[in-house]
């Protein structure tokens, strides 16, 4: 059953009634524009956390990672026809919240532009008085020392460190050698531990 | 180098200091769904509108050329009968007599500095 007015209550119906649903069926699924959107949707519900956990650890608050979440998933839908099945799903998703991620930062900069405050200062200042985080002070400069990394070297950082991603996966995502990741990775926690026990 | 590498291990193993608002991944779908429509449908009702946009550009810019022409020349018109009808015929002979006695004015000068 398809729920007529909701296709992204979808899922619900072919997790629920068929869990032998496998990547690879919706993936055919997307190439058929009559399955397209149920397919999408599953896919979507699929990855949505793993992707909002990606965003909001580059942007910190929640509002602004729902709205760069949206954006990656529009951007999805309005590109599904461009998705050939190439490459995984989850790595032209995660490509997209990518974009949308650096995006945004490149026009929150902009718009602080005029602000004597850097733009790392003011999300960290955000950070401590945002309802939906809860960490100690030692977690306030965990992320401050995160925030001191350039945004490509922060990205690689999350995402070796909080989604433990495979090198080659990251090449695939961010177009980077696994070489060049590897030696990033490597700086970006010498950098955080020297941060953090210089705080001290 | 144990101890850094200890803090970062140590971090890890803690509880993710980030929340989410109740429901949030539940709501995410229609959510998700609800901004999907607005913007199919903003981009159905696009190409209507930018089909015709040059047209309407061009239509503008004509309607917009023929009022200013008939403007100016209906008050072109008006100005030319009304230079007509005001300026009375004695002006010419005023201003004919003001540039004779200039030019005999002007006669003396020259003929007393060349003198």
């Amino acid at each position: 059953m398809i729920h007529p007015k909701f296709p992204f209550f979808d899922y619900i119906y072919i997790t629920k009634n068929d869990n032998r649903v496998q990547e690879s069926e919706l993936i055919e699924q997307l190439k058929d524009e009559s399955t397209q959107s149920q397919a999408f949707t599953a896919l979507v519900k699929k990855y949505q956390e793993q992707v909002y956990w990606l965003i909001r650890k580059m942007v910190l608050s929640h509002d602004d990672a729902n709205d760069v979440l949206q954006n990656t998933f529009l951007h999805a839908w309005k590109g599904i026809k461009t998705f050939r099945g190439d490459a995984k799903f989850s790595t032209w998703l995660y490509r997209i919240a990518v974009n949308e991620t650096f995006t945004f930062l490149a026009n929150a900069e902009l718009k602080n532009a005029n602000n004597m405050t850097d733009l790392e200062d003011v999300m960290v200042q955000n950070l401590a008085s945002d309802e939906y985080f809860e960490g100690d002070e030692l977690q306030v400069k965990f992320q401050k020392a995160i925030l001191s990394l350039p945004p490509k070297q922060r990205m690689v950082f999350n995402m070796k460190y909080f989604e433990e991603k495979k090198y080659e996966e990251m090449e695939e995502i961010l177009g980077t050698s696994v070489g060049a990741l590897k030696a990033s990775y490597h700086h970006a926690v010498k950098k955080i531990e020297s941060f953090i026990l210089m705080e001290d | 180098m144990e101890t850094k590498t200890n803090i970062l291990d140590s971090l890890k193993g803690e509880k993710n200091p980030f929340k989410v608002p109740e429901g949030y991944f539940e709501s995410l779908g229609p959510a998700l769904q609800e901004v999907i429509d607005q913007k199919e449908n903003e981009v159905k009702t696009e190409p209507f509108l930018s089909r015709f946009r040059p047209l309407l550009y061009a239509a503008a810019s004509v309607a917009i050329l023929v009022c200013a022409t008939v403007t100016f020349i209906s008050h072109n018109q008006e100005n030319v009968e009304q230079a007509r009808n005001q300026v009375p015929e004695e002006i010419n002979g005023i201003q004919t007599k003001i540039l004779y006695t200039h030019l005999e004015e002007e006669s003396i000068i020259y003929y007393q500095v060349s003198e």
